[in-house]
């Protein structure tokens, strides 16, 4: 499980050279940005049930199939798990962006996911519209353009630590296809 | 996955020109500028959602539903 730097020095140390020129520059711009990457993870995490219960109820409006008597959302008990594993999913989309590595959210999260959710019989459409949701909401709130909500944090370009985080989700949205 | 539902769940403290209070969470090395004022935790923590605040979600979509259907 590697960060931003030990990713660095890992892929150096495998070539037998020194740390330097682009990823040296990128390790700079990690450090030097770091307050708003905290930013960021901060409007992550400071709003994460919000976000949570914004994308399951996105997902159950839009199929609301879901808590009809046969649905996977049906009794308190199930909603209650889907709401945890999409709790879960968002924390570890918030490690890697304070980290600037997925390999934790690859390796402790992703890994065997889906083939988790198939034998519950749990629908990938429907998971992978709530990670979809959060990635949206995420991202509104990292640039600030959230309609509903402005939070109080310093105006700058946030749209490469947007982007980063959006790829996060796609890693999800992937890992569950 | 495997029945371990812990999570990183990461705390930003932000204290840079509080006076309210001697910053006590970090304990190391000080640097001497703003970062002296910010400490970031992460913690591995078990998640668990409560079927109250579950059916209080049921409730919004429910709501959402029928307002939908008017």
């Amino acid at each position: 499980m590697l960060d931003a730097f030990s990713r660095v020095v890992t892929g150096a140390d495998s070539k037998a050279a020194y740390v330097g020129g682009a990823d040296l520059q990128a390790l700079k711009k990690f450090v030097s940005e770091g307050n708003k990457r905290l930013d960021a993870v901060n409007a992550i995490v400071s709003n994460a049930s919000c976000i949570v219960s914004d994308a399951v109820s996105g997902m159950i409006c839009e199929n609301p199939s879901l808590i009809s008597p046969s649905g996977e959302c049906y009794t308190n008990r199930r909603m209650a798990a889907c709401l945890r594993d999409a709790e879960i999913i968002l924390r570890y989309v918030s490690y890697s962006l304070l980290s600037g590595d997925s390999s934790v959210l690859e390796d402790r999260c992703l890994s065997g996911l889906k083939e988790t959710y198939a034998s519950l019989g749990v629908p990938a459409a429907g998971n992978a519209r709530a990670v979809g949701i959060m990635k949206a909401t995420v991202v509104a709130f990292i640039n600030n353009t959230s309609n509903q909500k402005k939070l109080l944090t310093p105006s700058g370009d946030c749209s490469a630590l947007a982007s980063e985080a959006a790829g996060y989700f796609d890693k999800v949205t992937s890992a569950l296809a | 996955k495997n029945g371990d539902l812990r999570t990183p769940v990461i705390t930003i403290f932000d204290a840079r020109g509080c006076k309210d209070h001697a910053n006590k969470e970090y304990t190391g090395p000080k640097a001497g500028g703003a970062d002296d004022e910010m400490c970031v935790k992460v913690a591995m923590q078990k998640i668990a959602v409560a079927e109250d605040a579950a059916a209080l979600v049921l409730k919004e979509c429910l709501s959402e539903l029928k307002a939908r259907k008017k």
